[in-house]
């Protein structure tokens, strides 16, 4: 089993399967729809957004829930009415079904069923004399902010072009799947919700910046690990804060949640985990594997002892043939076979 | 059998194969059967062994000895250069013998020669995919290109005025290069004509010559030439 493989398989481990989410999310979208059909408050459309429509959605580890990001997109100008009222029209409809309920920040969100949850973010939409669709996102403080999602969707789709010969059996590239990767690690030492804990989004586009191009060996495979090395390498070389805008409105500092401290602490992980990927090159499989649970958990897999027999094989088949090479230049004047036909 | 009619022959085959301690000796039905364990080694160490049975040519050391893999570790085919009417391994273009096999030549250097390069591919083929010192054709078209290998040339009109300069009583070697250089023999393909002749013996060049005007009466106007890879030539 080759170190890819063995990334491949740690991927294939933590990847969300979107079939039941999208499930979950119709039903829950369809309840809240149906409520503000019944009401006189204007019906939104839906907008999905999110880890998983980006396809960097990774499991929940420990306690915390599946997350389901919707868009809820109202067709008013957000100078008419109040974002708090829009929010509340959202908020009541909900009500109504359930009152397992949460108003944060900039989404209102929905305990669905055990180990679900859904975060409906509310947009205002309209279009100005230009035709150009303005979206506007309400705030719990009722404000209104700025926003692009389908342009920040656009921006996310066009620097996965380059990355199109990298897909894996399971359709996801080494952008999607170095995410991945790197949401888990924050996921495994920041379990649950925490301010200290980038956004997934966060990583994201640290991923996005920091690699434009795959990581290929000379056959065109994949090479996640010095993707990840180099992604590392460059975000914990930054001096100071590291710093990545949104690219969309309102190109707000996607790390800015951290505080200093969280911050600093996040460089240091980075540190650690840069150390362990150099380390694990020279190692054997077996050997990298555990030296690699210790910073992605243990959904990295360790391959079985048949799998590390089978690299024992492949090494000395690796001796062999060397010294076989090297026997080649002995023979002065060899026959080359041949058959009578 | 020739190991009755010439005692000196056999005595010099007999110390010979005493050499090789892996291999024992038998006569059976009148025939000479060499059986053992062949080791192929790389530079420094034992990379496999085959079990193999040399079956002594009834008038050796004219004819070569049939040499047969016995451990059933190689598919007996055409492609890992077994023939199929008898599973022996082809060990080498048939003229090719008198460069890897000249005539006089006893069993210590057949072992040495073409049983240790063939088995030695074998292993490598096993282990990398490749083979070490390239592969003939089957048939007749490895034998041209057994001769284009010689001579350097992969053209079958210049390959037959080759042979049928080695022919001749006398080479001038002021003659121009068949080749198209515009060069003098001498200062061209002498040395490659010359060493073919003094190895070749005349009925094969004769036997090659009549295949060489069969392929090109077929329509075929080169042969490849093969390559004797990772050897410096």
């Amino acid at each position: 089993m080759s170190m890819q493989d063995l990334f491949c398989k740690f991927h294939k481990n933590i990847k969300v399967e979107t079939d039941e989410l999208r499930e979950k999310r119709d039903i829950i979208v369809d309840k809240i729809r149906n409520s503000l059909k019944n009401s006189d408050n204007p019906v939104p459309e839906l907008l999905n957004q999110g880890s998983y429509i980006y396809g960097v959605g990774v499991k929940p580890i420990g306690d915390s829930e599946y997350d389901i990001d919707v868009g809820l997109v109202f067709s008013i100008k957000s100078s008419d009415y109040e974002a708090k009222i829009v929010r509340k029209w959202v908020y009541d409809a909900i009500a109504t079904h359930t009152n397992n309920v949460e108003d944060r920040g900039p989404c209102i969100r929905v305990h669905y069923a055990a180990g679900y949850h859904v975060d409906l973010v509310i947009y205002s939409k309209y279009k100005d004399n230009d035709s150009v669709e303005n979206y506007q996102l309400a705030f719990k403080n009722n404000t209104w902010h700025p926003s692009e999602p389908k342009q920040l969707k656009e921006f996310i789709s066009d620097k996965r072009k380059p990355f199109v010969n990298t897909k894996d059996s399971s359709g996801a590239d080494q952008l999607q799947r170095v995410t991945r990767y790197l949401k888990r690690w924050n996921d495994i030492f920041i379990p649950g919700d925490s301010d200290d804990k980038p956004f997934g989004l966060a990583t994201l586009l640290l991923v996005i910046e920091k690699l434009p191009i795959p990581y290929v060996d000379v056959n065109g495979n994949s090479t996640d690990l010095e993707a990840l090395i180099n992604i590392v390498a460059k975000a914990k070389n930054t001096l100071g804060r590291i710093i990545i805008r949104k690219p969309t409105q309102e190109y707000e500092d996607v790390f800015s949640k951290l505080s200093d401290d969280a911050m600093n602490k996040f460089k240091n992980r980075l540190e650690s985990l840069y150390s362990t990927l150099v380390s694990v090159r020279n190692m054997s499989d077996n050997d990298a594997a555990q030296s690699l649970q210790k910073q992605f958990g243990n959904d990295f897999p360790v391959p079985d002892k048949k799998e590390d027999e089978l690299s024992i094989d492949s090494s000395m088949k690796k001796k062999a043939i060397a010294d076989m090479d090297a026997a080649i230049p002995l023979f002065t004047n060899p026959s080359s076979p041949w058959s009578r036909g | 059998m020739w190991w009755c009619i010439d005692k000196n022959e056999f005595e010099r085959f007999k110390s010979e194969i005493s050499e090789f301690d892996f291999f024992n000796y038998r006569i059976e039905n009148d025939r000479v059967i060499i059986e053992g364990c062949w080791p192929v080694y790389g530079k420094t160490s034992l990379i496999r062994s085959y079990k193999i049975k040399i079956v002594v040519s009834d008038d050796f050391p004219n004819t070569p000895p049939a040499v047969f893999e016995v451990g059933d570790e190689i598919p007996k085919s055409p492609a890992y250069h077994f023939n199929i009417s008898d599973n022996s391994a082809c060990l080498f273009a048939r003229p090719e013998r008198f460069n890897v096999w000249p005539l006089g030549a006893g069993i210590k250097d057949f072992i040495n020669g073409p049983v240790k390069a063939f088995f030695f591919s074998q292993a490598y083929k096993e282990l990398t995919g490749e083979w070490p010192f390239g592969e003939w054709s089957h048939g007749d078209e490895g034998i041209v290109e057994f001769y284009a290998h010689l001579l350097y040339v992969q053209s079958l009109t210049i390959i037959k005025e080759m042979l049928e300069l080695t022919l001749e009583h006398k080479i001038f070697r002021q003659w121009k290069c068949p080749c198209g250089s515009g060069k003098r023999l001498i200062m061209c393909h002498a040395e490659r004509i010359n060493s073919l002749s003094k190895i070749i013996p005349r009925f094969e060049i004769l036997e090659a010559l009549k295949i060489i005007d069969n392929e090109i009466a077929q329509g075929k106007k080169t042969a490849r030439l093969i390559k004797k890879s990772k050897i410096v030539e």
